[in-house]
């Protein structure tokens, strides 16, 4: 069997075989850090996109007669102070910032690109007035802002993500602008201007796309672990993340005000601090990779 | 090499800084004062002025510094404490109260005649906005006799007027008029003639000392509230009840807490009863809740034994608007007990039939916004059980948690809401009328029951205790049958007092009424 | 211009008068940027608390108060004029530094004496765990020198456990003292040691514990060390490799005077780029440890709609951030005048 399949690919040399051996080669020469973060990220998207899948009613979970159990096979990793599995309640946690992360996350890295690289090359009056705007967003306190918004607005997950991710727009922007600004001085795309080519396109392709894709997937990954991040902050503060019985990981960690026993928040903690390890690991990994690759 | 020498001596030397630093924390002496009596607070009081009391937190603070004419004493007969004696008149229209004299404010000045005048001139004054204003209501005129005589006129006659002068007395000549501003500074600094006067209003901490001009007599040496939000925090500081950091007492221990300190060697338990009720309130406003049908059968649903014991320990189930101490309870009444089938057949009745999980008739499903404020103990958990237990019957709950202001804005002004639970607290004896009357103020629920509004309205009119009472007790039968809410329960409230204390006595709703009378070891 | 020479005394002088003028202009550009900065994000703020849903009025008056009641608290507490011109009040009466008074939390404080303070004990924690941690990250770049894959094994692990948001790390320390509390006080003890993380007099004077304890946490948490060690090393190791430390090595000069002044510039900015995270960070840990800073004092009139004092609150952090900034190019500005030259 194996024989044959091999004898067929070095016949066709399909692409999947090229692409398989570049990655393989790829994966390979990363260090350990980017191996590890890169699994346990991956995990973690799976988990979000089959979450909406799996149903759990919060609801009928409670069982008061099996409160405050410790990890065993049954429940591997205890129950709460209302009989809940913490486990489930994990998993089914992730899906309270994975959707509003992932919505965050591209709204910032497109919106702060575009702004960005709007302001890079245009310059002038609209350059001016929009990183003047931009520049007075930045100087909001970001946290000093969301517990303000969260105080006074009804709690809702989406209303953080989306005001999470205006706040990040300002510092996306500026470092796509400088990108920007650096590389409008380069030769090959004062060739392109010469040669016509509509400035959207310059912009949207040869500039975003093959320059600033590996440092907007930064910031995206960025942003998303910075959502996960307030979720748990303002869960803590006051119950503003998501609210009970609905899980998430926030609310779980939250629960070291009141819990009796360790498991039920600290299980949580520990996977905050992992997922966000990971997150800006891979991060960074990315980020370097392509550096290596474009030397 | 030398720079990497001169960084690791600069280490040892930073480290042995650092280690002498910590040496020194842990050594440092307790500060604190053996004869201050401190005790947390889960929210801050709104001010330290009488008037402008709207916490539970400010009520209790406010008894250390002022002190009103007359107050009930342990027995609960009316006692007088800045008035030694008072004539009612026999037409029942009026009444004079003679002062103590002697009394002295805490900048020193005389307590006179002049000062009761002004409280109640300044309470009836329009400028003065504040929430009980309609407690100094009944009062047509007030006049001062010489230095310490006060005479009073009603506008309609009362059975027992001192009853009535129950309210706190502040200095005339610390405000310029009558029309008294919430910003003032005195608000922040207040004068009374109580046996604590204001040291110090910190941001997290108020601190209080004895008054040495006092009148009477108080043995601790000072007050210190502190403001702690955290509840598991307050259990935190009363383990450490000792000298220096640390509470002496906690006002409300939560139940699931009570086992923490129930063979405590340093701290004793000591329950104390109040007048406050628990309730499920329905909007009547909303289609569905206005059928008398569902709104028994949501009762029916409903285990009230199981809430209260998972989630707040002890109480009595109630089947009516009274607690069980209270001269109107109606021990006929049976409290509704959980059945499931009976709640069932009484949805099926009006109508409601299962769909897709949800019981609906129509166009109308049962699908219920439960508004919870956030503030209220344990509420997360109860909504939590009431969700389950209601999902049984198949109605459909969505419970939202909100802060207070928001609350009150969602609740009380634009009534979105279909279900919310909460407490109503009374000073002394539950005055139902404004909660169920059509229209009345503290009616957000919209309802409206013109066989009730008749009963309301007798009870105003009658004057003869037993009457009054036996219109009471009719109330609570028609308000269990036709449920504008379901009573749920009245609860054992307990305070963790630390052993320290000597000769302890708590008022219920003041708290510390008697406080002068406590001792600190 | 600016090459002209030096050699006759008129031409100095001409040439300082034109160097004052331009610092001038250059110094009131920055600060007028400031300012409107300052400007544009306290209106931000006053506008969003203002539509907030929820009034502190009805709570006050509760169920009993009557419209007229309601109009006339408004007038008191200043919430009877619009969005803009309440605003336009409250900025003019600003700039005479009165920042208003509180009208629900503390009813009739000044704004200035309730956020000054309590933003004092959060900028302390920043500025503290933040130096400590450029000194530790200058100190132990210095001793790993430079990179090696061996080190791996050392700054893995810091990497991934200072990962950890502070507040995290924060909460297990607060658990972790407070289980060692009660382990020791098992004996029926009362007193709690000085080191409880709950400050028993509000003051950082009484007890620096609780002080020390939050700008651990911030030290240890949101990869502040591990961002703060990377950055100073790389620019240490640049500076070390360049062409004129050789040249300056190779003079027999002494290395460190440079050394130090041409790290001055990256370490501030590094400093200036992380304030305003730190100060976000402190305001959760501050409420860990139930210390007196601005977190407190924000949620709780945040929770009162108290207008006045969260817009003076968060007045300080916006202030803070710009103030810092400045700072920054004043200092760049003056280690290297050409930017000021260059022109705005």
């Amino acid at each position: 069997m194996t024989g044959q399949s091999t004898g067929q690919s070095t016949r066709q040399s399909t692409w999947y075989s090229t692409w398989y051996s570049t990655w393989h080669s790829a994966w390979k020469e990363q260090p350990l850090s980017f191996k590890l973060s890169s699994i346990i990220v991956v995990l973690v998207l799976c988990f979000g996109v089959i979450n909406p899948f799996i149903s759990y009613d919060p609801v009928l979970d409670v069982e008061l007669s099996r409160r405050d159990l410790a990890p065993s096979w049954e429940y591997w990793m205890g129950t709460d102070g209302q009989g809940r599995s913490v486990a489930l309640r994990l998993f089914k946690g992730i899906e309270a910032f994975f959707f509003p992360g992932l919505i965050a996350g591209l709204f910032a890295a497109f919106v702060g690109g575009v702004l960005g690289a709007l302001c890079g090359y245009f310059g002038g009056w609209i350059g001016r007035s929009l990183s003047a705007v931009l520049e007075l967003i930045d100087t909001l306190p970001r946290m000093v802002f969301l517990v303000l918004i969260c105080t006074i607005f009804p709690p809702s997950i989406l209303l953080i993500s989306i005001i999470s991710s205006v706040l990040f727009i300002p510092s996306i922007a500026t470092i796509i602008r400088r990108k920007v600004e650096a590389l409008g001085a380069e030769d090959y795309i004062l060739a392109h201007v010469a040669h016509g080519f509509h400035p959207l396109k310059i912009i949207s392709y040869h500039i975003l796309w093959l320059q600033c894709r590996a440092l907007l997937t930064r910031q995206m990954i960025f942003v998303f672990s910075y959502v996960l991040f307030i979720e748990t902050a303002l869960s803590y503060l006051g119950d503003y993340g998501v609210q009970e019985p609905y899980p998430s990981w926030g609310n779980m960690v939250a629960q070291s005000r009141i819990s009796a026993v360790a498991w039920p928040w600290a299980l949580p903690a520990l996977a905050i601090i992992i997922t966000i390890a990971a997150l800006l690991a891979f991060g960074d990994g990315i980020a370097r990779r392509e550096e290596e690759v474009k030397r | 090499m030398t720079q990497k020498n001169m960084v690791l001596s600069l280490y040892k030397q930073g480290s042995l800084l650092l280690l002498g630093m910590i040496a020194l924390v842990l050594c440092t002496p307790q500060l604190g004062n053996a004869q201050v009596f401190r005790y947390p607070e889960s929210s801050k009081q709104s001010s330290l002025m009488p008037f402008f009391v709207e916490n539970m937190s400010a009520v209790r603070i406010t008894e250390f510094i002022f002190e009103p004419l007359v107050t009930k004493n342990k027995r609960g007969d009316i006692e007088g404490v800045l008035a030694y004696s008072w004539t009612p008149t026999p037409d029942g229209l009026g009444i004079t109260f003679k002062l103590r004299q002697g009394v002295k404010w805490h900048d020193g000045r005389p307590f006179t005649a002049r000062d009761v005048v002004f409280t109640v001139k300044a309470a009836q004054d329009r400028k003065t906005l504040f929430n009980s204003k309609s407690k100094y209501r009944f009062i047509k005129s007030v006049q001062a006799i010489g230095d310490y005589q006060v005479q009073f006129r009603f506008i309609q006659p009362k059975k027992k007027p001192e009853e009535l002068f129950n309210f706190k007395i502040i200095p005339a000549h610390a405000f310029k008029s009558t029309a008294i501003k919430r910003l003032d500074k005195f608000n922040r600094r207040p004068i009374g003639t109580g046996p604590y006067k204001v040291e110090e209003a910190a941001l997290r901490v108020t601190k209080l000392v004895k008054f040495d001009g006092y009148w009477g007599r108080a043995s601790i040496r000072g007050v210190e509230m502190i403001h702690t939000p955290d509840s598991s925090e307050q259990i935190n500081l009363l383990k450490y009840s000792g000298q220096g950091s640390g509470v002496q007492a906690v006002i409300f221990i939560p139940p699931k807490n009570l086992s923490i300190f129930e063979n405590s060697d340093t701290v004793v338990l000591e329950p104390y009863h109040t007048v406050s009720w628990w309730y499920l309130a329905f909007n009547h406003k909303n289609k569905g809740l206005s059928d008398v049908k569902v709104r028994q059968a949501i009762a029916m649903a409903m285990d009230r034994e199981e809430l209260l014991g998972a989630h707040l320990g002890q109480g009595d189930i109630l089947s009516g608007p009274f607690t069980e101490s209270s001269p109107y309870y109606n021990f006929d009444v049976e409290a509704r007990e959980q059945d499931l089938d009976e709640a069932k057949s009484l949805l099926d009745q009006a109508g409601y039939r299962m769909k897709r999980g949800v019981r609906t008739k129509g166009r109308t499903k049962l699908t219920l916004d439960f508004v919870l404020n956030k503030d209220l103990p344990n509420s997360q958990q109860l909504a939590l059980s009431i969700q389950a237990q209601l999902k049984q019957i198949g109605v459909d709950v969505k419970t939202t948690f909100v802060d207070a202001a928001l609350y009150q804005e969602k609740v009380f002004n634009r009534k979105q809401f279909d279900l919310t639970m909460n407490v109503w607290s009374f000073n002394e004896i539950e005055d139902i009328f404004p909660l169920f009357r059509t229209g009345a103020p503290s009616n957000y629920i919209s309802y409206s029951n013109k066989a009730i509004d008749a009963k309301l309205d007798e009870s105003r009119r009658e004057s003869d205790y037993k009457a009054h009472k036996e219109i009471m007790m009719n109330l609570h039968q028609m308000l269990n049958e036709d449920l504008p809410y379901v009573f749920l329960w009245s609860l054992d409230i307990y305070s963790g007092l630390s052993r320290q204390l000597k000769d302890i006595f708590i008022q219920p709703y003041y708290y510390y009424s008697f406080f002068k009378d406590w001792s600190l070891k | 211009m600016s090459q002209i020479g030096l050699d006759h005394p008129q031409q100095k002088s001409a040439m300082l008068n034109e160097a004052t003028i331009r610092w001038s202009l250059w110094l009131g550009s920055k600060l007028l940027r400031g300012l409107s900065l300052l400007c544009g994000a306290s209106f931000i703020i006053y506008a969003t608390l203002r539509s907030a849903p929820g009034d502190m009025v009805d709570l006050i008056l509760g169920l009993n108060g009557t419209p007229e009641m309601k109009a006339d608290l408004r007038a008191e507490f200043g919430l009877d004029l619009n969005i803009i011109e309440g605003y336009g009040r409250w900025a003019w009466r600003a700039l005479s530094g009165d920042l208003g008074i509180s009208i629900t939390f503390m009813p009739g404080e000044p704004v200035l004496s309730l956020a000054g303070p309590a933003f004092l004990v959060t900028l302390s924690i920043a500025v503290v765990s933040l130096l400590c941690s450029i000194a530790v990250a200058y100190g132990l770049a210095i001793l790993l020198g430079p990179p090696r894959p061996r080190q791996a094994f050392l700054l893995g692990p810091i990497q991934l456990l200072n990962a950890a948001p502070s507040f995290v790390v924060a909460i297990c320390l607060a658990k972790v003292i407070n289980e060692l509390i009660q382990f020791q006080l098992a004996g029926g003890g009362q007193i709690p040691p000085s080191w409880y993380p709950i400050p028993t007099y509000q003051k950082i004077t009484d007890s620096i514990a609780p002080f020390c304890f939050a700008a651990l946490s911030i030290s240890l948490g949101d990869g502040l060390f591990t961002d703060l060690f990377n950055a100073l090393r790389a620019e240490l190791m640049s500076l070390n490799e360049s062409l004129f430390i050789s040249a300056v090595r190779a003079k027999g000069a002494a290395v460190r005077k440079h050394l130090i002044k041409n790290l001055i510039v990256p370490t501030l900015s590094v400093f200036t780029a992380r304030l305003p995270l730190v100060l976000s960070a402190v305001v959760i840990v501050e409420y860990i440890f139930t210390l007196d800073g601005s977190g407190y004092l924000l949620l709780q009139a945040a929770k009162n709609r108290d207008v006045p004092v969260v817009v003076g609150v968060s007045l300080f952090f916006i202030f803070a951030v710009i103030v810092m900034n400045l700072i920054l190019d004043l200092v760049k500005a003056l280690v290297d005048p050409r930017e000021v030259a260059k022109g705005d």
